[in-house]
């Protein structure tokens, strides 16, 4: 498998993640009175999972590209 | 609070500062350093998505609706995962085809179709100039928030007193300045990119700053501001939960749906991402870094919507205006300043951007194809066609924007932000089909993307704009309340009764479902023709390395006119340096040198599409291409194209049948190699290169007793002995190196000791001849084997023979020469068996009879005879090697081993032989003469015995009838002495007459004539016992004679037997004073009769009995039993003369049997 078709199968596996984990039912989980660290569960979890997978996306074509930067 | 004056120079300030940057940008680009391609200025750019409805309408959707607000920027972040190949392709393809818009994009696609095009543009002027009037509201409600002034009632306010209007025109000079300053075949605005990442950058900080001084100067961090909102607001419970009544999962899922679509084509993010890209890598920063700004620019909505419910009396402030009114009522001046020149950069980026690529879609591909097309622009001078082209766009700058006010007044006040926006959006997302579709699918066709636009356009106006027109009242309210026509299943916000939806996911639902459905319907509903299928390919492969590159057609045109249209449009120079361009590649001096072909039209008309759109240069090309010539030429490219298309499919059906056929043949012909290698009389397997088996048949597993999936993936090793296995690796290891087949004798355990093979061993290879495995066949040839060895051992022993043999062996073939040689004949003949063989016969022979051999060779071999001894007609004789000649005793027999005849002389040199043979028959000869003379001698003798007795009988009976008369006529005249001598001149004389009659008899019994007949023996055996009862009357003697016994005799000979035999017993029992005399015959053991005669008389000893039947022989004593010794002797003589045997038995004083038989 070349570096491009593994990095845009990583990034398709992210997309369906992604795609689900911010999705009915996974974040009716979330829809609840709770806070963490202060802050209500469901903003957290939204929050905290958008940055995870932009992390994530960071990680799945972030070192590759320095060569190509000019 | 901050005044007017201050507000529009700050204002002015920071527009004049982004001027200048963006100028200063694009002059150092026209200088050759154009701005650093750069991903983070590019990423920057493209988040021109955080527009004014990021900015404020976001915190006051979070404030209404809850977690809503968020799901633009999760769509974005959803949809960038798949830029990097949806994103990557457009990039490409907009560089190689030089497009400038999505609207050229999709024309491009579908075979530069203007009408594409044209629906495309116009969806998206109608779709999206809302959602410029969203800007234009956010920076003039804002501008009059900051002033003091009221924002509820824009329509009333007078037009020039309208800030609205001063930001319309504004935008209008901004976009203008820096979109459509001068024409290049790329659309790049360097300088424009500039600033819009620029304006990200201050949006950006503009939002965190009022974000942390809400959150930690008005409150004390986020858990306090959250723990006083929880107690405060009474719909605090909704607005941090999803799924109820107020939130349905549903329109979470289509917003982000939209979102997603929305994030690729919106023409806006389509001019930042592909128009305006430099590097495709960029794409791969930009993945990561345009989420993550997008981030950071909602942090803080949340905790702004809160705040802004908590701090200002329900109603009193719109929602929409939280994010400046909180830092104007709580926050220092600086800071509200700061958040209205954020809300600026954030609109002003977006409408900038917007117009500039509406305009340049509505320029190329509505305006210029339809005036190209009337005719219009050919009149114009050359000069005055780029200008015109600028001033189009300029104007359509104008109008947008002016469209955009209008439904500002117009519409705007009454809806909110969001619903614009995603009116807008849903608009947007009509393109998917056409454009994605486009990028993906081969298939799609002009006719769908038309019939899907055009659908999913009506759609989305019934769904989503007319509702709207109803609440401005331009439309009467029944059409939503009961539907068009009166029909219920036609409500536009409940279409075909689908409820239980919000407006925005219904529209969505239904406009995309039409589009896509008749996108692909009709797309499909014809084959594509090859042109279609040319252009699909030019876009869907365009990654690939198959890429089938430009379309060169057939068309030419002048380098004059060609440069003429380039200055029309992209001025003097530029056609000149260009066209110089060209000439050089073409080691051409001056470009007016250069010929008309097509190569140089399809690069100039890239160069114009560039400028014009696809479709405009098309059209523009046309009109300076040569057509006469071309016409006739391009029918017959179409009709050649066409047929070999035609040829192409039925070579295409050709082919599948025959591939279809092909596979039959190859399961039937697998079967049948199945079937052939489990029959075959052979071991046969296979061995990958690690030697491991693949594959073995049916002999194999009976023989070595391994089943063929138990051997798969074994070795040698695990199969037979290891010394085995090892010469087994090694020949296939052989096989492996050489490439070549082998052929091996191997030993293996069999059912019944070892089995010898014949192993032909050969490599298999792959369709790139690679070695994979080694092949094979083990024929057990044990039986072959051992055949051999009896026939090797038959050989030796038979050479053996032939070498021991004293006799010449020879054979010759049919033509009479010599094949075989033995040790023998190479003694007889002094040959060396080397010499002989191959030879002809001729050399054993000597000349003379060289002509009769052969003639008898000849009739011999086609006599039916097999073996003939030689020499019947004629004498063999031999020569030897010096010549000489010898005598030779030969057979010859004839084998015949198959089709050949072979010849086999057995010979014997018999010189010796025929020497020995004389000398026998010289003595035979001598033999015959002394026989003769004996018996000669004999008969003389008899004669002369027969006549002296005959003879003597006269004299002796005179002496004895004298002497008897003395004795009785003058007996007692004489004395004692002389009468006693008398007396024993008669006895003398009496024997001497017994003598004379035995030797009388004797003779008798050998002379004379024979004649036989039946002869009554009892008879005549009384006969003769009543004579010698009669001679000797005193005596007792018992006689027992068995009666009726016959011969074949002749009866006198017979008689004196008889007499002889009795007389015999008669006389040995005298002295017996019971004596019994018996005649009798018996049987033998060969069935014959024998007769006997017996008595009980003086016996004999039996060591004696050879001496019983010679004349003159006695036993016995004359004085005990008187006898002359003839009498057995003439017996036995006639025995013989009968042809029959005698014999005796007997013992001293037991008496004697004799016994004769009769022929």
């Amino acid at each position: 498998m070349s570096k491009r078709s593994l990095r845009n199968s990583r990034l398709a596996a992210l997309f369906t993640l992604a795609g689900i984990a911010l999705n009915y039912p996974v974040i009716s989980l979330f829809s609840r009175d709770a806070v963490v660290f202060g802050i209500p569960l469901l903003y957290a979890y939204l929050y905290g999972a958008w940055a995870a997978i932009v992390a994530l996306t960071a990680l799945a074509v972030g070192r590759r590209e320095r060569g190509g930067e000019r | 609070m901050i005044g007017e004056t201050t507000a529009i120079a700050a204002c002015l300030a920071y527009i004049g500062s982004l001027f200048v940057l963006a100028w200063w940008v694009d002059r150092q680009g026209e200088r050759g350093r154009g701005l650093p391609a750069n991903a983070y200025i590019y990423s920057l750019s493209l988040c021109v998505y955080a527009t004014a409805w990021t900015f404020y309408g976001s915190a006051g959707q979070a404030a209404q609706s809850g977690v809503v607000f968020l799901t633009p920027e999760v769509g974005a972040t959803l949809a960038v995962l798949l830029w990097v190949v949806v994103l990557r392709k457009m990039v490409r393809a907009a560089r190689r085809h030089h497009i400038t818009s999505i609207a050229d994009l999709a024309a491009s696609r579908y075979g530069r179709s203007a009408l594409v095009g044209a629906v495309l543009a116009l969806v998206a002027v109608v779709g999206l100039v809302p959602y410029l009037a969203l800007q234009l509201k956010a920076i003039s409600a804002s501008f009059l928030m900051l002033t003091g002034g009221h924002s509820s009632d824009q329509a009333s306010v007078p037009i020039l007193r309208d800030t609205g209007f001063y930001a319309a025109f504004l935008m209008a000079f901004f976009a203008i300045l820096f979109g459509t300053r001068h024409l290049s075949p790329s659309e790049r605005h360097d300088g424009l990119v500039a600033a819009v990442a620029a304006e990200s950058l201050v949006k950006l900080a503009a939002f965190l700053a009022v974000g942390m001084f809400v959150t930690f100067s008005l409150y004390d961090g986020p858990g306090d501001l959250f723990a006083q909102a929880a107690a405060k607001l009474p719909q605090y419970r909704q607005l941090i939960s999803i799924g109820g009544e107020f939130l349905p999962y549903g329109r979470w899922f289509g917003l982000i749906f939209l979102s997603v679509l929305a994030v690729i084509l919106l023409p806006s993010q389509f001019h930042m991402a592909v128009i305006e890209n430099r590097d495709e890598h960029h794409l791969d920063r930009a993945v990561w870094l345009f989420p993550l700004y997008l981030l950071a620019i909602n942090l803080f909505v949340i905790p702004a919507a809160f705040a802004g419910l908590m701090r200002f009396s329900p109603g009193s402030v719109h929602p929409d205006t939280f994010v400046l009114a909180l830092p104007m009522a709580f926050g220092p001046p600086w800071l509200a300043l700061l958040v209205f020149i954020g809300g600026l950069s954030a609109a002003i980026a977006y409408a900038v951007v917007t117009t500039l690529t509406l305009s340049i879609m509505a320029c190329n591909n509505l305006l210029l194809p339809a005036l190209l097309r009337l005719g219009w622009i050919r009149t114009l001078s050359s000069r005055q066609g780029g200008r015109l082209v600028l001033y189009l766009r300029r104007c359509l700058t104008l109008l947008l924007l002016a469209l955009a006010y209008a439904y500002l007044r117009l519409v705007g006040s009454l809806y909110g932000l969001v619903e614009i926006g995603l009116t807008s959006f849903v608009a947007v997302a009509q393109f998917a089909p056409a454009v994605l579709g486009g990028m993906f699918w081969r298939q799609g066709n002009r006719r769908g993307a038309l019939a899907g636009l055009t659908l999913g356009f009506l759609g989305w106006g019934y769904t989503l704009l007319l509702p709207a027109f109803v609440n401005v009242g331009w439309l009467p309210t029944h059409l939503v309340r009961e539907g068009a026509f009166g029909l219920a299943w036609l409500k536009p916000l409940a279409l075909f009764g689908l409820e239980g939806m919000d407006r925005i996911s219904h529209g969505l639902f239904w406009s995309l479902l039409a589009n896509a459905v008749a996108y692909i319907g009709v797309s499909l509903a014809r084959p594509p023709t090859p042109a279609e299928e040319k252009d699909a390919a030019r876009f869907v492969d365009v990654l690939g390395a198959d890429w089938p590159g430009e379309d060169v057609q057939d068309r030419e045109a002048s380098a004059l006119e060609l440069h003429g249209l380039l200055a029309r449009f992209l001025g003097r120079e530029y056609a000149d340096t260009t066209l110089a361009g060209f000439a050089r590649e073409r080691g051409l001096a001056d470009w007016r040198a250069l010929g008309p072909d097509a190569e140089l039209v399809g690069r100039v008309e890239k160069l114009l599409a560039g400028a014009v759109g696809a479709p405009s240069a098309r059209i523009l090309i046309d009109s300076v291409v040569k057509q006469a010539p071309v016409s006739s030429q391009e029918v017959m490219r179409i009709v050649e194209e066409t047929s070999h298309a035609i040829a192409y499919s039925h070579q295409l059906e050709e082919q599948s049948r025959k591939l279809a056929a092909l596979a039959d043949a190859l399961r039937e012909s697998e079967g049948r190699l199945d079937a052939i290698i489990d029959n075959a009389p052979a071991a046969i397997f296979m061995k990958d290169t690690g030697g491991r088996y693949i594959l073995i048949n049916r002999l194999f597993e009976e023989t070595f007793h391994v089943g063929r999936e138990a051997a798969r993936g074994k070795t040698d090793y695990d199969i037979f002995p290891a010394e085995l296995a090892d010469g087994f690796v090694r020949a296939d290891r052989q096989v492996l190196a050489e490439g070549r087949s082998l052929q091996v004798e191997e030993t293996a355990p069999g059912l019944e000791g070892v089995h010898t093979y014949l192993t032909v061993k050969f490599p298999l290879r792959d369709a790139h001849g690679r070695i994979y495995a080694v092949c094979g066949i083990a024929t057990d040839i044990t039986a072959r084997k051992r055949a051999e060895e009896a026939m090797a051992e038959a050989r030796a022993r038979f050479f053996g023979i032939l070498d021991i043999a004293i006799d010449a062996i020879i054979s010759v073939n049919s033509t009479q020469s010599i094949t075989l040689f033995n040790k023998g004949a190479e003694a007889i003949f002094g040959f060396a068996a080397g010499e002989a063989i191959g030879q002809s016969l001729d050399i054993l022979l000597p000349e003379c009879l060289q002509a009769a051999h052969h003639r008898h060779v000849a009739l011999f071999l086609a006599s039916p005879d097999v073996t003939r001894p030689m020499g019947e007609r004629l004498d063999i004789v031999g020569r030897r090697k010096d010549g000489s000649e010898f005598p030779a005793a030969a057979s010859i027999s004839k084998l015949q081993l198959g089709r050949e005849t072979i010849l086999t002389v057995i010979l014997r040199d018999i010189t010796e032989a025929k020497e020995a043979e004389a000398a026998i028959r010289a003595l035979n000869r001598d033999m015959e003469i002394r026989a003769d003379q004996l018996e000669a001698l004999n008969k003389e003798l008899e004669a002369f015995s027969y006549s002296v007795s005959h003879d003597l009988r006269a004299p002796l009976r005179a002496i004895r009838a004298f002497s008897r008369m003395l004795a009785d006529g003058c007996g007692d005249q004489l004395g004692d002495d002389e009468r006693q001598y008398l007396t024993r001149i008669l006895e003398a004389g009496e024997r001497m007459s017994h003598l004379i009659e035995d030797l009388l008899s004797l003779s008798l019994a050998n002379r004379g004539e024979m004649n036989r007949g039946d002869v009554d023996m009892s008879e005549m055996a009384r006969t003769v016992a009543q004579e010698l009862r009669a001679g000797q009357s005193e005596r007792q003697v018992e006689f027992i004679i068995e009666g009726g016994v016959h011969a074949n005799g002749d009866p006198r000979l017979l008689r004196v037997m008889l007499e002889n035999l009795l007389g015999n017993a008669w006389k040995y029992t005298g002295k017996q004073p019971a004596a019994r005399i018996e005649f009798g015959t018996s049987r033998l053991a060969d069935g014959g009769i024998t007769y006997f005669v017996r008595d009980n008389g003086a016996g004999f000893d039996m060591q004696y009995a050879d001496r019983l039947f010679k004349a003159f022989q006695r036993l016995h004593g004359a004085s005990d039993f008187p006898g002359t010794g003839i009498g057995l002797a003439t017996t036995q003589r006639i025995v013989h003369r009968h042809g029959g045997k005698i014999w005796a038995e007997g013992a001293p004083e037991h008496g004697a049997t004799f016994y004769f038989t009769l022929a």
